[in-house]
């Protein structure tokens, strides 16, 4: 299996950015937009809600990146968190 | 038999301690087929019935992409347990309902374990289980596995689901996925031969998600194949049709509907920061993160090796000394004394039984300090923060760990590696942690530094550590290259533990289970090695000696020191008392120092005698154990001091002297060489039997063949490049 393609299409998906969980600012919130890769990465992401649409808290955006995911502290290593599209989620 | 009940759950969600909880004490420990993944299982009984009960490996979903992660995706569509008891982080539901929602789909008989429901409360998190429940289809239990609350309710619901006939989740994956999935279904349900399968549905929702280990079993089917293609057929139709992979969109279709599952029964969730997300920077701060790493580590050493120490030389002394006179005065009792019976039982079994032994206390207190750790929270941030560096080079961030335990002892580092995710990492892993130079080959560092390099004794022995640091990396980074080449490395993404005070019983059973599991494993290994080197002393090959009463030279082990000393003498050190001394270094390194002075017929210490009686020496043995527990308590204060290279200055010099001139003698003259060649030897050939012993345990013969076979090929030609290429440079 090649690379994922995952580009956006319909308008009912956030559109996508070019930015990633490493340049988020801490203790931003943000959304998931897509999320690229592997498919290891990417079903291990989905498999704990990173999936895109979700939302989540910002900790700390690299080396290692943290987030809060529905009250759970997930770590991200730095290949797995420059996978991760993210858009600002204002409130 | 009444039922069988598998447990599963999300790593860290507390499945381990629901499991002991469950069981008791009464467990028993296998290998999952073809894999080195321990299996657990033990008994419960409940409602005037017994189950037996399998504990999964540790997984966030169902969807395996290798073989390893498919453990507990293939138990369940082939084995099909009775129930399916799945733990659930009430702290991180949001990251638990994957795996539920799964099970559910796959029409199991689940029952919901909703633990760490006191951390939920700690956190405002307040989940309506019967809203749970009602989703699902199943029945939801709060638990606090640490406690022990919530089991015998849990043990009642597992007994009232046994019986009953499970309901099938289905969920709404949108028209594009559902068309395909209604095909497949289709091309499913009109071959007889994957009726065994079970849910169609489930079989093709895991198709279509490039699930391994259902792929494998449809294969191996009466018509599986032309279901397979179909099934690649869809999910190119899905990813063209959608503009995602297949496995994307069931992803994400499952994770809308738990989301919006979420907020019906727990409600908005906060996301407050706390003082451990603050903690938390620090301790994965991109510069503070190693240094705390490697302060921690360095106690954890510490403390392993000065506190254990005492008792170490405990169990040394009264083995070689009271237990070994028993021996020696039952068997005179059967006038089996002073003969080759007696020197088989002292010099061979005792010996080896030792062997085991000493490394016990060892074990014990580093398996005391890691399961700290683990259970502190602390071990997890300790990856995340090795995890990047070392993936640089190939080598999974968790093997820091088991690289650092290796500088203390290679046995235990071995073990170690059991905290790595995935066979091939541990396997890497295990390969190169006996480079990591152990505590037992340090003496002999010492002991040609101070004859050959005396001025630079320190920089010498240091540089061996480095070097023992460098191959490892070197060698990782090939195997990474080459033979475990990995197409699809496992990304670093990992649920972060809340911090806690470690608790008794998790640590007592840990620690339990991993020195046991040392005992019986490497044992046997340890013990015929320790027979088979004995045997080789024993018999007379050359001389007018007798079995079990002939000189050193003399011997087999004469003999093989003989025979394989050529292959030496391009490193410089090719005299026979020289491969003599590597080769008892392979029952322990701690011996190479002692060989040698017996080898070169200096006197060591006579055994002592001692006329004591039964009684006295049973009250010795307490009194040493006390002392032992005294000395430990002493060095704890040492634990973070710095006396690592001060070591007893016992006058050798008659010994310096003999092995300086064989040295010299054996290199034509280039003595510093040899010893810098025989040193760097040391350090990278094959650790001690009981490492040999570790690994066969843990990676099979095959592997412990490749390691044998391949360190003692990278030390020759370590040492070689030393010597020969040191000649050139006109050195030494
Ligand atoms: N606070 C709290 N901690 C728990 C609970 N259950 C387990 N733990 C702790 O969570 C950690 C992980 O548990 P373990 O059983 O090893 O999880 P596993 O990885 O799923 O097998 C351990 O430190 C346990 O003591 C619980 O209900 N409440």
């Amino acid at each position: 299996m090649s690379l994922i393609r995952s580009h956006v299409e319909s308008g009912d998906r956030p559109q996508a950015q070019d930015r990633t969980l490493t340049t988020a600012p801490r203790n931003s919130k943000v959304r998931v937009a897509r999320v690229s890769g592997r498919p290891r990465l990417i079903q291990r992401l989905a498999a704990l809600g990173v999936v895109p649409g979700v939302l989540l808290t910002v900790i700390k955006p690299e080396g290692p990146a943290i987030i809060c995911l529905g009250g759970a502290r997930i770590a991200i290593g730095q290949t797995a968190a420059s996978a991760i599209e993210v858009e600002a989620a204002d409130e | 038999m009444s039922g069988t009940v598998a447990i599963a759950g999300c790593p860290n969600s507390g499945k381990t301690s629901l499991f002991n909880q469950l069981t008791g004490a009464k467990q028993k420990v296998g290998n999952w087929p073809g894999q080195t993944v321990d299996r657990y299982s033990g008994e419960f009984r409940s409602g005037g019935e017994t189950f037996e009960i399998v504990d999964l490996p540790g997984t966030y979903g169902l969807v395996a992409v290798s073989a390893e992660e498919g453990i507990a995706s293939r138990y369940l569509v082939d084995d099909r347990p009775d129930v399916v008891v799945t733990v659930v982080d009430a702290s991180n539901l949001n990251g638990s309902l994957h795996l539920v929602a799964q099970i559910a789909e796959a029409g199991l008989n689940q029952v919901v374990a909703l633990n760490m429901v006191d951390v939920a409360d700690r956190r405002g998190i307040d989940i309506d289980e019967d809203v749970l429940g009602r989703a699902l289809g199943v029945e939801v239990v709060r638990t606090v596995a640490r406690k022990g609350q919530g089991t015998d309710e849990l043990k009642a619901a597992v007994a009232r689901a046994a019986g009953r006939t499970p309901t099938q989740l289905v969920i709404d994956y949108g028209g594009v996925v559902e068309r395909h999935v209604g095909s497949l279904v289709e091309s499913i349900a009109v071959r007889p031969g994957l009726a065994a399968l079970g849910s169609p549905r489930w079989t093709a929702l895991q198709l279509l998600a490039a699930d391994v280990a259902t792929r494998d079993r449809v294969a191996q089917l009466p018509g599986g194949h032309a279901v397979l293609e179909a099934a690649a057929a869809d999910r190119d139709g899905i990813a063209a049709e959608t503009g995602f992979e297949a496995a994307i969109e069931l992803a994400e279709h499952r994770f809308n509907w738990i989301s919006h599952l979420v907020a019906d029964v727990s409600g908005p969730i906060e996301m407050e920061m706390t003082w451990s997300d603050q903690v938390d920077r620090v301790l994965t701060n991109k510069f503070l993160g190693i240094p705390i790493f490697l302060a921690v580590m360095w106690v954890v050493l510490r403390f392993t090796a000065d506190a254990t120490a005492p008792y170490l030389d405990w169990v040394d002394s009264t083995i070689s000394g009271p237990v070994a006179r028993w021996a020696v005065a039952l068997l005179s009792a059967m006038s089996l004394d002073g003969g080759w019976v007696e020197s088989m039982v002292v010099d061979g079994v005792l010996a080896g039984v030792g062997g085991v032994l000493v490394f016990v206390p060892v074990l014990f207190g580093l398996y005391l300090m890691l399961a700290l750790l683990e259970d502190t929270g602390y071990m997890a941030r300790a990856a995340a923060v090795m995890d990047r560096s070392m993936r640089a080079v190939g080598i999974p961030g968790k093997a820091f760990l088991p690289m650092m335990v290796g500088f203390g002892c290679t046995v235990p580092a071995i073990y170690a590696t059991r905290t790595l995710d995935s066979s091939r990492d541990r396997l890497l892993t295990g390969l190169i942690t006996p480079f990591m130079s152990c505590g037992a080959r340090l003496p002999v560092y010492v002991l040609l530094a101070s004859i050959f390099f005396a001025g630079d004794k320190s920089m010498v022995v240091f540089a061996m550590y480095v070097l023992g640091i460098a191959v490892a990396v070197l060698i990782g980074f090939l195997l990474s290259k080459t033979a475990l080449r990995e197409e699809d490395p496992a990304p670093f993404v990992m649920v972060l533990p809340e911090f806690r005070m470690p608790n008794a019983r998790t640590v007592w059973i840990l620690v339990r289970q991993r020195t046991a599991s040392f005992i019986k494993g490497a044992g046997t290994t340890i013990l015929i090695a320790s027979m088979a080197v004995w045997l080789l002393l024993a018999l007379p090959v050359t001389g007018d000696g007798s079995f079990a009463d002939t000189d050193v030279e003399d011997s087999a082990f004469g003999v093989v020191a003989k025979g394989f000393a050529p292959t030496l003498a391009p490193l410089g050190f090719g005299e026979w008392e020289q491969s003599g001394a590597l080769l008892s270094g392979f029952v322990a390194k701690e011996v190479v120092v002692s060989t040698m002075a017996q080898l070169y017929a200096v006197d060591g210490a006579v055994a002592e005698e001692s006329t004591n009686g039964f009684v006295d020496d049973v009250g010795d043995i307490a009194t040493s154990f006390v002392a032992a527990g005294r000395d430990t308590l002493l060095a704890i204060p040492r634990v973070i001091g710095f006396d690592f290279l001060d070591l007893e200055d016992e006058s050798q010099s008659e010994l310096q002297t003999a092995v300086r001139t064989s040295f010299e003698d054996s290199s034509g003259g280039k003595g510093q060489l040899a010893a810098l060649a025989f040193m760097v030897f040391v350090l990278l050939y094959t650790p001690c039997m009981a490492a040999v012993g570790a690994f066969r345990q843990e990676f099979g013969t095959r592997w412990m063949w490749v390691s044998v076979l391949g360190q003692a090929a990278i030390a020759w030609i370590g040492a070689f490049i030393v010597f020969q290429g040191g000649s050139l440079l006109g050195l030494g």
